[in-house]
């Protein structure tokens, strides 16, 4: 039996009326799962049922309410929707307030804690600059203080010290002279600081003529070795004070140091 | 019909019900108490009977409430079905049958619709007037089953044709009523 012949056999009419025995029931409640036009269709016949029975409505005396009412036993009634709204309500108002107020808060810190964090980013990386300063100068200071050792122990290397001229009875510097390589480096350590008008400078003296060797400074709080130009030969080399920037020959009243070799 | 001044919707009314409040009661009475009354008269027909019918009535569903399931049908179904079955068993008592043995089956629908004109002032009779726009074969299976509370045994018996007859007929019948409320 297909659902449209179950159907039109009438027996769903019967269901509803609970006019079946249980196993009668048991079968349509069966087809009702199976068959959605079936259960389509009980629904319908249910719903057919129930406005037949209010289209037959009778109105009960005044008093009878009262009566059933009587024999029945109640319990505490559930909460009264209103009130459980209105309790729900001021709930729901205060706990959007309190969310709020945990949002304005939170919001707040937000921006505290933002502000900080600027802060702090300012501050370390004006600290990273200043320990990147800090090790090129120290990597400066180390490889300046290799190449001077290295020119200070070469074994070609000799060591001349040029002293004060009458002018200058306590300068001393020290010239470093290669006589393999013909480099020559100056450490004017003991000369005194000169001013930003002049520049100290170096000549070899070749064959009786003094020659260019270059300028340098004398700075207390940065001891250096200045390399100077290459010489092959000379009988003495002599430091004078000279106009900035150096002079195509020397003032030797402005001598400073000298030493002959 | 009018409108029920408490009003529930169902699946609320349901949980009124199941606590047994007395919220869920008022709704329920007013609600489907002139619906379920009606259901009963129209087995039981007499108007004191129909009322003690009633009150039974509410007293087994409050009783059996936790029982109900919303899965096999509509709540209205479960009440029109307890209804019905306490008026069905109130008509075979044994003291029914006593007060109206002389009411004749075959006449029950005059009678019926004498009751309810005269005796008893129905709110609503637009059910009888529905009934009587009916093919009369299909109007006195439908009076018989729907109305008179006979089980379709009894109604093939009573007017003599085959049970598959009666079936078919009953179906003809709701689906013809059922055009009324589309």
């Amino acid at each position: 039996m297909n659902s449209k012949e179950y159907i039109e056999s009438g027996v769903l009419e019967l269901y509803a009326l609970n006019e079946l025995d249980p196993a009668g029931r048991l079968e349509v409640e069966r087809m009702a799962l199976q068959y959605p036009e079936i259960d389509r269709e009980l629904r319908e016949i249910e719903k057919t049922y129930q406005n037949l029975a209010f289209a037959g409505s009778i109105k009960p005396k005044e008093g009878l309410k009262d009566r059933i009412a009587q024999s029945l036993s109640f319990q505490n009634p559930i909460q009264e929707k209103p009130e459980a709204k209105m309790v729900s309500l001021g709930l729901y108002v205060w706990s959007l307030a309190a969310c709020f107020l945990v949002l304005l808060v939170s919001v707040f810190s937000i921006f505290m804690l933002n502000q900080k964090l600027k802060e702090t980013q300012s501050l370390y990386s004006s600290a990273l600059e200043e320990t990147k300063r800090y090790a090129s100068q120290t990597q400066y200071i180390q490889n300046q203080y290799q190449r001077n050792l290295q020119a200070q122990t070469d074994t070609n290397t000799i060591l001349l010290k040029l002293k004060g001229g009458k002018n200058y009875p306590n300068a001393i510097a020290i010239l470093y002279w290669n006589r393999k390589d013909h480099a020559v480096k100056i450490n004017p350590n003991s000369l005194p600081e000169n001013d930003s008008d002049h520049s100290y400078q170096l000549w070899a003296m070749v064959d009786g003529k003094p020659i260019d060797e270059g300028v340098f400074d004398s700075k207390k709080d940065r001891p250096s070795l200045n390399s100077m130009k290459n010489r092959e030969k000379a009988q003495a080399f002599a430091i004078t004070l000279e106009p900035r920037g150096g002079s195509p020959n020397p003032h030797l009243n402005q001598l400073v140091a000298i030493v002959n070799i | 019909m009018s409108k029920p001044k408490n009003f529930l919707p169902e699946k609320e009314l349901i949980i009124q019900l199941k606590a047994k409040t007395p919220l869920g009661f008022d709704c329920l009475y007013e609600m489907y108490s002139h619906a379920l009354l009606g259901v009963i008269h129209r087995i039981v027909q007499i108007e004191e009977i129909s009322e003690d019918v009633l009150q039974e009535t509410f007293i087994k569903v409050w009783k059996s409430i936790q029982s109900y399931d919303p899965e096999k049908g509509t709540l209205f179904t479960w009440l029109l079905n307890i209804a019905r079955n306490m008026a069905i068993d109130k008509v075979r008592s044994k003291g029914y049958r006593n007060e109206s043995k002389n009411q004749d089956s075959e006449n029950l629908v005059d009678i019926l619709d004498s009751v309810n004109n005269v005796s008893y002032n129905p709110e609503v009779l637009g059910l009888n007037n529905l009934v009587n726009t009916l093919k009369p074969e299909i109007k006195v299976v439908v009076e018989l089953i729907y109305m008179k509370g006979f089980t379709h045994l009894e109604a093939s018996e009573e007017l003599g044709i085959p049970l598959g007859t009666v079936k078919t007929r009953l179906r003809n019948g709701i689906i013809e009523l059922r055009k009324n409320f589309n």
